[in-house]
């Protein structure tokens, strides 16, 4: 083989290794990315039925009504968010919801780098003013 | 040096390095961008989610004047205020600026962002957050765009009379 060859293949080889590495690169930032925003979207979308659930006195019909409507009315709009469980617990004055989800990687290209799909949970507590609730 | 001689010359070592250097610094510097463009585009997404919450616990509650509905305007208001703080560079909106409904994301244009309130139901407000951020690496007419729609919905706390 001459040297010029050698070298051609040689580089061949190596933007063979490489250019794989940078898309797994690229796709795993992005992915990583992804998951950040999920789990800061579905805090909020658990605290802000928490602070829904905080304007009813107990675990009425209604208050759970409300509930669901806010954290399943945000979490609605994120197709490769697949929600588990969602449910707020009234103690006194003190509301605590928490809900959990998957990430659903499968659900977008991004599933190329990233072969799992992650679970993820949020809780939210808010507390009732006696001033303030119905 | 010799056919066979496995070493190079010092004025051949440079021209590869030269030619090395040619082909990856485009792709380090895309990467580079790259990574900058995603970490701000982050960053706004996550000021927008967080605006529309603040908006959407506003919009929850009801008006001083009519205490028999949500306080979309005060929603609207208090979300223009926090993402004007968190998007330097690009014009926060709401409809009542231009005269009405919600624009079209695509009619959208760049480094403009509108502040949308609506009622899905006669019980759920939602506060929705829809258009282009200003950023200096991506832009519609690079054909880079990163666009934002994102809305927080809640169940109003309007104390029906």
């Amino acid at each position: 083989m001459t040297r010029g060859a050698s070298t051609r293949a040689q580089a061949a080889v190596e933007m063979a290794m490489v250019v794989p590495l940078m898309l797994a690169i690229i796709f795993g930032f992005l992915g990583l990315l992804l998951w950040v925003e999920t789990a800061h979207d579905l805090r909020a979308a658990t605290a802000l039925a928490s602070a829904t659930a905080a304007t009813f006195r107990d675990d009425t019909p209604a208050s759970g009504t409300a509930e669901a409507d806010t954290f399943f009315g945000t979490m609605r709009q994120y197709g490769y968010v697949e929600v588990h469980s969602f449910a707020c617990r009234h103690a006194g004055a003190r509301v605590t919801c928490s809900s959990s989800a998957t990430l659903r990687f499968d659900r977008t290209p991004l599933a190329v780098a990233w072969p799992t799909n992650p679970r993820m949970s949020a809780d939210a507590v808010s507390y009732s003013s006696a001033f303030r609730t119905r | 040096m010799g056919e066979d001689s496995a070493v190079m010359a010092p004025e051949a070592c440079r021209g590869q390095a030269l030619v090395e250097f040619a082909l990856v610094a485009p792709l380090f510097f895309f990467l580079l961008f790259f990574a900058v463009t995603a970490g701000f585009y982050a960053l706004e997404r996550a000021s927008a989610v967080n605006a529309t919450t603040a908006g959407a616990r506003i919009a929850a509650g009801a008006q001083q004047s009519d205490l028999n509905r949500p306080a979309l305007a005060q929603a609207r208001g208090e979300a223009v205020r926090l993402l004007r703080s968190a998007m330097p560079g690009t014009r926060v909106s709401t409809p009542a600026d231009i005269g009405g409904r919600c624009p079209a994301l695509e009619q959208i244009p760049d480094a403009t962002v509108f502040v949308c309130t609506s009622t899905p139901t006669a019980d759920t407000v939602r506060v929705e957050i829809v258009g282009h951020p200003a950023s200096f690496l991506s832009s519609r007419a690079g054909g880079l765009s990163l666009p934002l729609d994102t809305y927080a919905e809640v169940h109003t706390a309007v104390f029906k009379r």
